[in-house]
């Protein structure tokens, strides 16, 4: 899986998109509640993405589209897009 | 539960302690305690998750925890057990529970010493099982504060 960070993107390794992630909260707060990741500011429901197949996640959106995605930028199966400037 | 246990860290912790057994549960009930009673998970997904690397020439070993650094630590180093885990925590029984104090307050921030939960250590990056934790108790459970690199939630 690709993460991009300007787009707030993430894509499977061949380019399809599963989900643009769009918190509205800046620095929204997380807690473990009963084993299950929860967000204070609201009641969705939290999958980390890097536990998921790529497969998995595209069903999810599907089904669920609501669910909330967390990209951890130091899980190994997800690659974060660098910054690339534009060159002249 | 220890026989006379700190009440708070040194950060001013409330420390809230774990029961693992029936004697010790109801022990801390005739003390005043209520005790939230969790079931025990028999197969954590957390484990210790390491690659054993050896030195060839000097015999030195060292381990790593992270997956992605396998392609980096070839050349004079020799791994010498694979990628694996191993749960480093067994538990007697399928049950503990939180020893509430009567005087902990909703919303007040508190140091669980011994997690019942299997949480991760650190989100995404190590699935190392999170020993304790500090949490906020929201007046029926405790809400446990995740330690999180970088990420992004959407």
């Amino acid at each position: 899986m690709r993460y991009d960070p300007r787009s707030q993107q993430l894509y499977t390794d061949n380019g399809q998109l599963i989900k643009k992630l769009n918190c509205p909260q800046n620095n929204p707060q997380l807690r473990w509640v009963s084993g299950k990741l929860r967000c204070k500011d609201c009641s969705r429901k939290i999958e980390q993405a890097h536990l998921l197949t790529e497969l998995d996640l595209l069903q999810l959106m599907q089904s669920q589209p609501e669910t909330c995605l967390l990209v951890a930028h130091g899980a190994g199966t997800i690659q974060i897009e660098e910054d690339h400037e534009e060159r002249p | 539960m220890k026989s006379d246990p700190e009440t708070y860290t040194d950060a001013g912790l409330r420390i809230i302690y774990t029961a693992r057994s029936l004697q010790a549960i109801n022990r801390a009930v005739k003390l005043g305690f209520w005790p939230l009673v969790k079931p025990v998970n028999m197969s954590p997904p957390y484990a210790n998750t390491y690659t054993v690397y050896q030195h060839y020439k000097t015999g030195n070993v060292k381990l790593s925890h992270d997956p992605r650094q396998e392609m980096k630590l070839w050349g004079e180093w020799r791994k010498v057990a694979d990628f694996g885990g191993q749960n480093p925590v067994r538990f007697r029984n399928p049950y503990a529970a939180y020893l509430i104090p009567s005087d902990l307050e909703v919303d007040q921030r508190v140091w669980l010493e011994d997690l019942i939960e299997d949480l991760p250590a650190v989100l995404g990056v190590v699935q190392e099982r999170l020993s304790s934790a500090e949490a906020i108790w929201n007046g029926q459970d405790f809400e446990v504060l995740p330690e999180l690199p970088d990420y992004t939630v959407g």
